[in-house]
């Protein structure tokens, strides 16, 4: 009895330790502040192809109401917008769009990081909430991104505020942080939930278990932006890409951790992201979803990159000494 | 012993080590440690293995727990088919996840890649003559992002007009509520009250549905004829049907008219009638 009570009590506080270490083990910056510039370009450039049809998507008059959007969310007052609020003038309209390109831009480049982040998050998910029905899995990884980047210390690397940092004399790069390790846990742990969810419901459908299902997307003219009817000649490769498919998606929530595996996991992410990318014209989603796994990408990593071109991630020559 | 303790300890994780040993000062990659340390100092060692308060980090570990499970159970819950049990826990955590823009299903082209569906109007024209026209436009909305965003409220558009009419919905209302009055009378009262609920609980919806149809579609309609100045418009929901691959083996193209299925979805007018030959 006492035996299976110190086993328990070991084992909880194995876990207590797990959970610490996996959660709080302060981090370097360094994979989160590229996340940021990767993920701040493609906020940048989501928001400013809004801007193409301001009136269209957010004006009064538009072609989506603010009577639409709020009953999709069933008049939910947390599914909030800004655009609400805004009594419908074109001009303050695209004010405020100017506004939240310059904070977006802010973000991207890493200026007030800390304040930029939160808005840009703000900004990604007000425009959302008031887009509904114009919006795809392009927007919903935007704007997990957008909260995680804002949790981390994702100005503390690849960011003016790093250079200014240093003009004013101040040497030693940022220490590790907590925060910084919660963010990257969460984006890591919010991609595997999308992978599981995304694989799990495509499970429900005959085409992925008869392996037609690749060739659902390679035919569809409204999607396809490179000619794979050539597929049809080739009704094993069909196959064998939708099997491949469905089998990494289902499987990266496990396969991704491991280390052994983990490599292979995001190596197979490159073809098919950028298949979706460049064949099936969703080129913004599909470095969105590449951006997302960079996220497993440890910071040792890049900055042995950095370091063979005779940089840190902080911008300075690394000298001689090391 | 302090001091070495915090040189152990002194390691990135980064990487989600899951060969980590439980012991939280125990560094088994060294080269990850040498990597961290060269960085820094030697007086801020101590910040690497720096913790947060024990409290900090428990209030911490409750949030992310919360939110994980938001995370986790919108796309559980939605969309169909879902059990009530994970639509209920995301109804109680549902202004969060509404907040922090979580609740989607991820079911990316699940669970079949389907058919595309497109916008077809007619515009009359206040001389009488129609124009006409398909939304998306490949030449007109550009770039690629620009023609998605407009592509998926297409795909929005066709997904609010499937809905049965008003007087089939009544119908099936009505079918249900007889069955429901056959269980009262002759099996069990709760299990009557229960189908009741549900039957108001569907009316509701397809309430929220037709109401949801009209304000998309009106909208879309009166853009359209602002842009085109006209006086009346019809709307279409276009599905362009997946060719199949022996489609594509004997010659068909995705021009073919047998790939595009049109429906009528939406009609609105400023006050101007279709001529007699329009409606032929």
């Amino acid at each position: 009895m006492i035996g299976s009570i110190q086993w328990l009590r070991s084992y909880f506080e194995s876990w207590c330790a797990g959970w610490d270490r996996f959660w709080f083990q302060p981090s370097s910056a360094t994979t989160l502040g590229l996340l940021r510039v990767f993920a701040g370009a493609m906020l940048l450039y989501t928001h400013f192809v809004w801007g193409l049809g301001l009136d269209k998507w957010f004006g009064p008059s538009g072609q989506l109401s603010a009577e639409f959007t709020k009953q999709f969310h069933g008049r939910s007052p947390f599914a909030w917008s800004h655009f609400y609020w805004l009594d419908g003038s074109p001009t303050l309209l695209f004010v405020i769009h100017i506004l939240a390109l310059v904070v977006l831009s802010m973000f991207f480049l890493g200026v007030f990081t800390r304040y930029t982040s939160i808005l840009a998050f703000l900004i990604t998910v007000s425009y959302a909430n008031r887009a509904t029905g114009a919006l795809f899995g392009l927007d919903q990884i935007n704007a997990f991104l957008a909260l995680y980047l804002a949790v981390g210390a994702s100005g503390d690397a690849f960011s003016v505020d790093q250079w200014i940092r240093r003009l004013r004399g101040k040497a030693t790069p940022p220490s590790p942080k907590s925060n910084t390790t919660i963010a990257i846990r969460l984006i890591q742990l919010h991609m595997c939930v999308v992978y599981l969810f995304a694989g799990l419901g495509k499970l429900q459908g005959e085409s992925w278990w008869n392996g037609e299902a690749f060739w659902g997307a390679a035919a569809n003219q409204e999607y396809q932006t490179l000619n794979l009817l050539w597929l049809v000649h080739y009704p094993w490769l069909v196959n064998l890409i939708t099997h491949v498919t469905i089998g990494w998606e289902v499987s990266y929530s496990a396969l991704v951790w491991p280390k052994l595996t983990r490599p292979l996991v995001l190596l197979m992410a490159i073809p098919l992201h950028l298949g979706i990318a460049f064949g099936m014209g969703m080129i913004t989603f599909g470095v969105i979803m590449l951006v997302g796994n960079f996220a497993f990408v440890p910071p040792q990593w890049i900055e042995a990159v950095i370091s063979k071109l005779g940089l840190n991630s902080h911008g300075k020559e690394e000298s001689n000494s090391g | 012993m302090a001091k070495k303790m915090n040189k152990k300890s002194r390691r990135n994780i980064q990487g989600g080590d899951l060969e980590a040993h439980p012991d939280p000062n125990h560094a088994p990659n060294r080269e990850a440690d040498s990597t961290v340390a060269s960085n820094l100092d030697e007086s801020d060692s101590k910040t690497l293995s720096s913790r947060w308060p024990i409290w900090i980090r428990v209030v911490c570990s409750l949030v992310l727990l919360f939110h994980l499970f938001c995370v986790i159970i919108a796309p559980l819950a939605g969309p169909p088919p879902s059990s009530s049990l994970s639509r209920n826990a995301a109804a109680t955590v549902d202004p969060y996840i509404q907040a922090m823009f979580l609740g989607h299903g991820y079911r990316f082209f699940a669970p079949n890649p389907g058919p595309s569906h497109l916008i077809e109007y007619e515009i009359l024209n206040a001389d009488g003559s129609v124009t006409t026209g398909r939304y998306p436009d490949r030449d007109e909305h550009w770039p690629r992002l620009y023609y998605h965003r407009h592509f998926m409220l297409s795909e929005t558009a066709n997904s609010v007009s499937n809905i049965p009419p008003q007087d089939e919905f009544a119908s099936q209302v009505e079918a249900r509520k007889e069955e429901v009055q056959i269980i009262e009378e002759e099996f069990d009262l709760e299990v009557a009250k229960r189908l009741e609920r549900e039957i108001r609980s569907d009316e509701e919806t397809f309430a929220q549905q037709q109401e949801m149809k009209e304000s998309l579609l009106l909208t879309l309609s009166q853009r359209l004829l602002d842009e085109h100045q006209g006086a009346a418009i019809r709307l279409y929901s276009v599905e362009h049907v997946l060719p199949s691959p022996l489609d594509i083996e004997l010659g068909a193209k995705f021009e073919d008219e047998e790939f595009w299925l049109k429906r009528l979805i939406y009609e609105f007018s400023s006050g101007a009638e279709w001529p007699m030959e329009e409606l032929e």
